[in-house]
């Protein structure tokens, strides 16, 4: 993950999907099929996620309607987390 | 299709006639003196050229009634009262005309950016800012042959708006290099990503998303060199400096947010012009707009020392200030 190490990122994920939707702040366990989400602020919530945890590569997650915040989160840092150690290894 | 005959503009085209301070300077020292980062944006840059006038098909047609073929939720009056109630004859207009505003601000855009890398040239005393620079100048001259063959597709051109004016102005004429730095590369530079990241995350053209990826990573490269030139500035700045780039920065920032709202489009499109600058400034694209813009300038604001109790209360006022926890985006 390229932000800092102090950085929390689901805190941060959390409050950029209530800028998104224009609402309250979402619990880390609601899914994401409950969030209202569409076809264009999904494309924002990804660049977004783009520039939180690195390229996102969206085939290597699994996600899906009851996917939550939090699951997304731990998937994109560890994903972060594998680019990193490949790039060390590289 | 292609739009035939000379394009209409929207209110004469102007030549817009600033004088220059500064100086011009020649370096006898020919060693990269620890600019190692520049030099290796520079061979980068090099590597990276592409010439517009050969790799692109300039044959292509455009969607006359949508241009950019974006969907509507990408134009900033969508999702307004006003919007719901115009019919499909007037949402073309507004289609035609919010596409051609944008292509032609980023026009202007890119002739300001072309200006200020021919001062860093001159005004750079270090030979990979120097370099840097140069090989920016040629990067914008680039744009500015393509975007303006891609309004030519297009159906009326507009004049610069009046924040992007005021904010050129003030970035070109500065007698400080590292404003104009500043001005260039993080504020409009910071601008143009955000309108091209959604250009290319939302257009379903390929012409137009080929054409806007190509230029983005030319723009994510200028982006980085002025973070890479500025930060080690700031750094040593005075009180005295640093409350002249705060000035700048908070005043930079306001114009933008101003300049993304569109207000000259409404009355061309025949749309009450009041209502609509009303309607516009709490859009749903404007408030995505403007995300996409601060979350790129704000970390980098942050990383050049720049966030500043004064430059937080306006991020603050707009809203944005939260972003001071987000990471840099990775250097080009």
């Amino acid at each position: 993950m390229s932000t800092s190490e102090n950085v929390n990122s689901l805190e941060l994920l959390r409050k950029e999907v209530a800028r998104i939707l224009h609402t309250e702040i979402p619990e880390s366990d609601v899914p994401l099929a409950e969030l209202g989400i569409d076809s264009l602020n999904v494309v924002e919530l990804l660049l977004f996620c783009d520039q939180l945890y690195g390229s996102v590569e969206m085939d290597r997650l699994d996600i899906g309607q009851f996917t939550t915040l939090q699951s997304l989160d731990e998937q994109l840092r560890r994903e972060a987390a594998r680019r990193e150690e490949e790039a060390v290894t590289a | 299709m292609t739009l035939s005959g000379s394009p209409t503009y929207q209110g004469a085209p102007r030549v817009h006639s600033w004088r220059l301070a500064g100086e011009a300077i020649i370096n006898e020292r020919y060693e990269d003196g620890g600019g190692a980062d520049l030099m290796r944006l520079y061979h980068k840059a090099k590597a990276s050229q592409w010439n517009a006038e050969v790799d692109v098909d300039w044959g292509y047609q455009l969607d006359p009634d949508n241009p950019l073929n974006l969907h509507d939720g990408t134009l900033i009056i969508y999702g307004t009262p006003l919007w719901d109630h115009l019919d499909e004859s007037a949402r073309t207009q507004v289609r035609r005309h919010s596409h051609a505003w944008l292509i032609s601000q980023i026009l202007h855009g890119e002739q300001g950016a072309l200006l200020c890398a021919s001062r860093l040239a001159q005004g750079e005393d270090s030979l990979p800012a120097k370099l840097c620079a140069a090989a920016q100048v040629i990067d914008e001259a680039r744009h500015v042959e393509a975007y303006s063959r891609l309004l030519d597709k297009m159906l009326t051109r507009y004049p610069m708006s009046r924040s992007l004016r005021g904010l050129l102005h003030d970035t070109v004429t500065s007698s400080e290099l590292d404003i104009t730095n500043l001005g260039m590369q993080i504020l409009v530079e910071g601008v143009a990503l955000a309108i091209f990241g959604m250009i290319v995350a939302y257009s379903r053209d390929p012409f137009v998303k080929s054409l806007v990826t190509r230029i983005q990573r030319d723009e994510a490269r200028h982006f980085a060199l002025g973070r890479i030139s500025l930060e080690p500035v700031y750094r040593g700045l005075t009180d005295a400096e640093r409350k002249i780039r705060e000035e700048f920065v908070c005043d930079g920032a306001v114009a933008l947010f101003e300049h993304l709202c569109a207000d000259d489009i409404w009355e061309p499109v025949g749309l009450p012009a009041k209502e609509c600058k009303e309607a516009v400034r709490e859009s749903p694209l404007a408030r995505a707009l403007r995300r996409n813009l601060f979350r790129r300038l704000v970390p980098s604001i942050r990383d050049m020392t720049l966030l500043t109790p004064k430059v937080r209360t306006t991020f603050e006022q707009l809203g944005v200030l939260d972003y001071e926890h987000l990471p840099n985006q990775a250097v080009a």
